[in-house]
């Protein structure tokens, strides 16, 4: 379980979190729905450890290794593709053989249909495609938990549900802790395991739901959009 | 434009000069003042002939890659220091803009006083490292700060952050650095040893040849730091182009 626990924190005075809780059930997916600008890139930001709360703790993050889909691609532009890909895997395959590395690399760049691309700079990718880049270069890591911020914003539809479908087959294999955070209803709901939503200034679970895939979609769409 | 009109272009022009010189010298009408550019050409053949020529430039090259070094390896480390730490920038601040304002020749001046040999290799780092520094803080605090996040995310190594990541943003910077440095330094070098007259050294050789009015010798010194200052220049170049691999 990864606990946030009476959390507070503030931006130049202005209190974004003040006494929030909140609890991450491990190995499945959560979907976090709210309003823009409420903070949940933030939340993310502290789960991975790199934002540090002004108060209260999380636990459970401890020693724990992360992938993080950003809003928008951080690809570093002196590097291919590839090599942006195993930039970020070195440490896990340190021992083992460059050919092994860029296997994975190249399975994972199929897994976002950009295997034609791999020695492609960033700079010749569209916004899109540098998108499932950040994609592929997060599920390649294995990392114990992966945050996601809008992962597929500038990616179209079919491509989308491509990946999203490829991804549920991913989840249920590796049994991953999956932080989602979107602004898309039916992507939450098609994709979590348990859902959020969030409100604003400052942040409260205004909804939440466990096990949202035995749920009906329908009943549940209708709840989660009268909570926003 | 086409790359073989410009090329014309830049031809058209180096005639244009020299038609300018050949004129300028015909009007004054006499080799001892103004040298056409025959004669200079043949001053500079000359030049080549003469006993001590080598140890002249040997010399005068010798002292700017001393203290293009210095210079180099001075502000590369305070430029990381200053770049990282606001504090140690804000005070390394006025240092820089002294040096980088005051006049060349005033520091020369100084410098024979208290260095008197090695006033140019002074002179030289004196120029040569604010550029360098200035570059090298301006490159870190241009490193992307959401690609450093990245990596902190995906807990990537420090050393692999430091090579792939920081290295690569601030290159293009030290070397835009570098280039500048080595143009105004070399220039900066000779005129140290102008004033200052080692033994050997091409500062001191245009200003022997200006005492005994060898316009021709003068202006044929010249053409040899020019060219020389333009091969330095070119390697830094070449080096760069090895290097730093240009996608952005
Ligand atoms: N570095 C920062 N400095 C100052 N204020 C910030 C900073 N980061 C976020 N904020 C503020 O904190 C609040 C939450 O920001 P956050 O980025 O977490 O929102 P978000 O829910 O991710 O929004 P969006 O859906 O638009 O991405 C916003 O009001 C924002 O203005
Ligand atoms: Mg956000």
């Amino acid at each position: 379980m990864l606990r946030l626990n009476d959390i507070y924190k503030s931006y130049d005075g202005n209190a974004v979190y003040s006494g929030f809780s909140l609890e991450i059930r491990e190995g499945v997916t959560t979907g976090i729905l709210g309003p823009s600008g409420c903070g949940k890139t933030t939340l993310l930001n502290m789960l991975g450890g790199v934002l540090k709360p002004d108060r209260g703790e999380i636990n459970g993050i401890d020693g724990k290794t992360f992938s993080y889909i950003f809003q928008e691609p951080r690809l570093l532009p002196w590097k291919t593709v590839r090599q942006n890909i195993e930039f970020v895997l070195e440490k896990y395959y340190a021992k083992d053989s460059r050919d092994r590395i860029a296997e994975i690399c190249d399975s994972y760049l199929q897994l976002v249909d950009l295997q034609d691309f791999a020695d492609y700079y960033p700079s010749q990718l569209s916004g899109g495609m540098s998108q499932r880049v950040s994609v592929a270069r997060a599920f390649a890591v294995p990392s114990d938990i992966i945050l996601m911020d809008e992962p597929f914003g500038g990616i179209d539809i079919s491509l989308k549900r491509n990946i999203m479908e490829k991804f549920l087959k991913i989840c249920e294999n590796d049994r991953r802790t999956i932080v989602h955070v979107t602004h898309d209803i039916d992507e939450a709901i098609a994709m979590s395991d348990d859902v959020f939503v969030l409100s604003k200034s400052p942040v409260k679970v205004v909804f939440e739901k466990k096990d949202v895939k035995k749920e009906n979609i329908a009943a549940l769409k209708d709840a989660v959009i009268g909570s926003l | 434009m086409k790359s073989s009109t410009k090329n014309i272009i830049v031809v058209a022009s180096v005639a244009v000069l020299l038609i300018l010189w050949e004129a300028a010298a015909l009007c004054i009408g006499s080799e001892n003042i103004m040298p056409g550019p025959w004669a200079t050409l043949v001053a500079t053949i000359k030049l080549f002939g003469q006993k001590d020529f080598v140890f002249v430039v040997l010399s005068t090259v010798f002292r700017g890659i001393v203290s293009f070094v210095i210079a180099v390896v001075l502000g590369v480390a305070f430029g990381i220091v200053a770049g990282l730490h606001e504090g140690f920038g804000a005070f390394m601040k006025p240092w820089v803009v002294v040096m980088r304002s005051t006049p060349v020749v005033a520091f020369v001046l100084l410098a024979l006083i208290w260095f008197s040999k090695s006033t140019a290799i002074f002179i030289g780092v004196l120029t040569m490292f604010p550029i360098i520094f200035t570059n090298i803080v301006t490159g870190i605090r241009n490193v992307d700060a959401k690609l450093i996040e990245m990596a902190l995310f995906y807990k990537v190594r420090r050393r692999s952050v430091i090579r792939n990541v920081y290295v690569p943003s601030i290159a293009p910077f030290m070397f835009s650095g570098i280039s500048s440095a080595v143009g105004i330094g070399w220039r900066a070098i000779i005129v140290g040893e102008v004033l200052s007259q080692p033994r050997y050294g091409i500062g001191g050789s245009l200003q022997l040849a200006q005492m005994q009015m060898n316009v021709d010798v003068l202006i044929a010194w010249t053409i040899i730091a020019v060219l020389l200052g333009a091969f330095f220049e070119k390697i830094i170049r070449l080096i760069e182009n090895v290097t730093v691999k240009r996608h952005i």
